[in-house]
């Protein structure tokens, strides 16, 4: 039986698992917190813009179940809000216990407040992950979804210091590059030339503490943007934004709220004493125990060298996905990304060849293009989603962008990939060599 | 780099202290002037407490306070009882693994000797030290009557405190020789406030004299008398140790005798985890002056604030 270790429970994490859960092995998620889905318990918005396309390519490639279960806690579906187009916003409060069903009863093992901080490595080979209670988890492939935020240090170091937020560094401890700790380099990303990182782009109001008028209207609408004053206008946190989808204009001119359980700001931070200035915002207070009148988690700061299979560079048996595996941003990403590697970390185990997702389709067009672009002189500036911003643009280019499910399955299905990632790969014997890559 | 050790001080009033201003933490990365976080997790973030402290550093400063009494054991030996000023610090010197530099008032500073925490009594805030006298410091300690002056509380005493303040309901064998006894009754203590049972072993070693056999009585532990030097005595450890079902061991006493004990240790059955007392020579206490350095694993390390495993102190 082949083991799949994968560190960290995020988005990432639980789509890794469910590849690999469906690839035959037998898989465990190390999580540091006692809840899955990291800074998913934060997210909500799925299928905006060309997210649409990459989630139903993951329905298509077989292994769509993460974005049905999104789909069915979704508070409001087909939501417009500025630069954005149908997008689905599920209920981040509700979400973690539907997620974590799921996966225990296909039968991924879970250990909680399980933090990762160091590897046993022989010959470029992992043996096992060494967690901070001395415990070694010992595995074949070992896929790490830890992502690239915080720890402390970091946020103090090129941010405002830590907020408290869903990453729970304080309480649980901080994120450990487990790549790093195997000896490969991590990639850093850019805001300016010495300063590292960039900072979360939203935040959450708790919905009770709205005026009536904006909590109906959210209720309703799933949506309210409310015109900020002119002395309020703070263009300079749109740059220091990781969230490039939503650094346009009118995330500055306006307060833009999108009900997702929470209320969620969609801006890094904002400073209460002039929140409450607003009309509807007077008593207004941040989620609990987030400090989001004062900052905001910084990430990019630990990216692991990866090829397009999604395999850690310079190490025989570390695969990783999200945000270690380049300056994506998202939960779409994150869950794509992680499928490809929890499917591939199972071949790799079995010695059978990895695939590559061709770029006829946007979650193998992004992958490869992330790479590219990071080995450009600017690559560790930008950040890139299927939501917006620069990939957003070039999916319209290319014609990738599609937002009828049929024809984004016959796509899948031309390519011979319809349910790829729900084979079960332990009974399957793949004897042509390049059956799949020669293709592309 | 992983760090697989801890600073003793890191999270206490004590921090951060003048190595993290000089970019020599001994935890955090970025108080090693390096560009990104990754530490040994304590449950805080030293930087964080850097930067709200805004340079400001709390040292430990010499205290000058009255000798409450001093009683000779025998010409070489005697114990210091003195009186601390204040509730707050009596308390942080009542912990396992405490020590104190001690030198007689208007003697300059290199007259500190670092000196164990043999016993407190917090009602009275009286704290007692045992003194072996043998060279110039100990025998200036000797002569000081009144005023005596004291800077500490240091808490790196002992390896392997986590065993100490997290057991519960457990067997413990202590083991103590000569002069090392002197670390033992506040580690007896703490564990019978953690409810364990208690097996100690006293040799009095080249003191001919056991320091800590009346306050033992006292706490209604029995003792066995000992002695580590005989081969006889040795299976007889062996015998102890299976037959209690010991879960840790600490030893007091000299590395010869942690020594000796680890390798009675590797002949049992199944793993004991042993704490051992701290012998480095230590001067400044702030792992600043290097006295205490040593190689262990492959690094240089200041054993006076480091914590670490006596497997990782004594080698395997």
């Amino acid at each position: 039986m082949v083991e799949v270790i994968i560190i960290g429970g995020g988005w990432a994490g639980c789509g890794a698992a469910l590849a690999a859960k469906k690839a035959g092995a037998n898989v465990t998620i190390l999580e540091k917190t006692d809840m899955l889905l990291g800074c998913g318990l934060v997210g909500g918005i799925i299928r905006n813009n060309g997210r649409f396309t990459a989630a139903e390519e993951a329905i298509a490639l077989g292994a769509g179940e993460l974005f049905q279960i999104c789909d069915s806690t979704a508070k409001h579906k087909n939501v417009d809000f500025p630069g954005h187009k149908h997008a689905t916003l599920y209920d981040v409060t509700k979400i973690e216990p539907k997620i974590r069903k799921f996966l225990e009863d296909i039968g991924v093992n879970i250990k909680f407040k399980s933090r990762a901080v160091d590897v046993k490595i022989r010959d470029n080979i992992i043996q096992g992950i060494i967690l901070a209670n001395d415990d070694i988890i010992e595995g074949d492939v070992f896929i790490e979804t830890t992502g690239s935020s915080g720890p402390m240090g970091n946020c103090l170091k090129y941010g405002n210091g830590c907020s408290m937020c869903i990453q729970r560094c304080p309480a649980y401890g901080p994120r450990v590059s487990i790549s790093k700790k195997a000896g490969v380099e991590d990639l850093v990303g850019r805001r300016s030339v010495d300063i590292f990182g960039a900072m979360s782009g939203s935040c959450k109001l708790n919905k009770d503490t709205l005026g009536d008028n904006i909590k109906s209207q959210l209720d309703e609408k799933g949506v309210v943007v409310v015109k900020l004053p002119e002395r309020f206008i703070n263009r300079e946190k749109l740059s220091m934004k990781v969230c490039q989808q939503y650094a346009l204009e009118e995330y500055a001119q306006n307060i833009i709220l999108l009900d997702t359980g929470y209320a969620k700001l969609m801006t890094p931070f904002f400073p209460l004493e002039e929140l409450r200035k607003i009309e509807g915002f007077e008593n207004a207070r941040f989620e609990d125990p987030y400090a989001a009148g004062k900052g905001n988690s910084i990430r990019y700061m630990a990216m692991a060298p990866r090829n397009d299979y999604l395999q850690v560079l310079g190490l025989n048996n570390l695969f990783c996905a999200g945000e270690k595996s380049g300056p994506f941003i998202g939960h779409t990403e994150a869950i794509c990304t992680g499928i490809l590697a929890g499917n591939n970390s199972v071949r790799k185990a079995l010695n059978m060849e990895l695939i590559k997702l061709p770029r006829a389709l946007a979650i193998g067009d992004i992958i490869s293009y992330v790479n590219e672009q990071l080995k450009t002189e600017n690559g560790l500036y930008k950040r890139f989603t299927f939501a917006g911003s620069i990939y957003f643009e070039r999916m319209k280019q290319l014609g990738i962008y599609e937002t009828s499910p049929e024809i984004i399955k016959d796509r899948v299905a031309k390519l011979g990939l319809a349910g790829i990632f729900n084979e079960n790969l332990m009974f399957k014997q793949e004897k042509a060599v390049g059956m799949y890559n020669n293709r592309f | 780099m992983a760090f697989n050790y801890y600073c003793i001080d890191a999270g206490s009033q004590y921090c951060p202290c003048y190595l993290a201003k000089t970019d020599n933490c001994l935890i955090c990365s970025i108080l090693q002037g390096k560009e990104y976080c990754d530490c040994k997790w304590q449950g805080i973030c030293v930087y964080q407490e850097y930067i709200w402290a805004n340079g400001k550093i709390e040292e430990r400063k010499s205290l000058c306070v009255t000798i409450a009494e001093k009683k000779y054991i025998n010409d070489r030996l005697f114990t210091l009882t003195i009186e601390i000023p204040s509730d707050s610090l009596i308390r942080a010197y009542n912990q396992p693994g405490a020590f104190a530099f001690l030198r007689p008032a208007n003697f300059l500073e290199y007259y500190d000797v670092p000196l164990c925490v043999m016993d407190v009594d917090e009602s009275k805030k009286h704290l007692t030290f045992a003194i072996n006298i043998i060279g110039p410091k100990s025998k200036a300690l000797a002569i000081s009557e009144n005023a005596i002056l004291i800077r500490g509380p240091y808490w790196n005493g002992l390896f392997g405190l986590k065993h100490i303040k997290s057991s519960y309901n457990k067997n413990w064998i202590v083991i103590g020789r000569g002069i090392g006894q002197a670390s033992l009754l506040p580690v007896v203590k703490n564990l019978l406030r953690g409810n364990n049972r208690i097996t100690v072993l006293l040799d009095p070693g080249n003191l001919k004299v056991n320091l800590v056999e009346k306050e033992i009585n006292k706490l209604g532990i029995e003792f066995q008398v000992f002695d580590l030097n005989s081969s006889f005595h040795k299976i007889r450890l062996k015998e102890i140790i299976e037959k209690s079902e010991t879960d840790f061991i600490y030893s007091c006493g000299s590395d010869a005798q942690h020594k000796f004990i680890q390798n009675v240790l590797n002949k049992v059955g199944y793993k004991i985890p042993l704490v051992i007392s701290n012998n480095y020579q230590l001067c400044c206490g702030e792992g600043i002056c290097g006295s205490c350095e040593s190689m262990i694993d492959g690094e240089l390390i200041h054993l006076c604030k480091i914590q670490l495993g006596s497997e990782q102190v004594l080698g395997g």
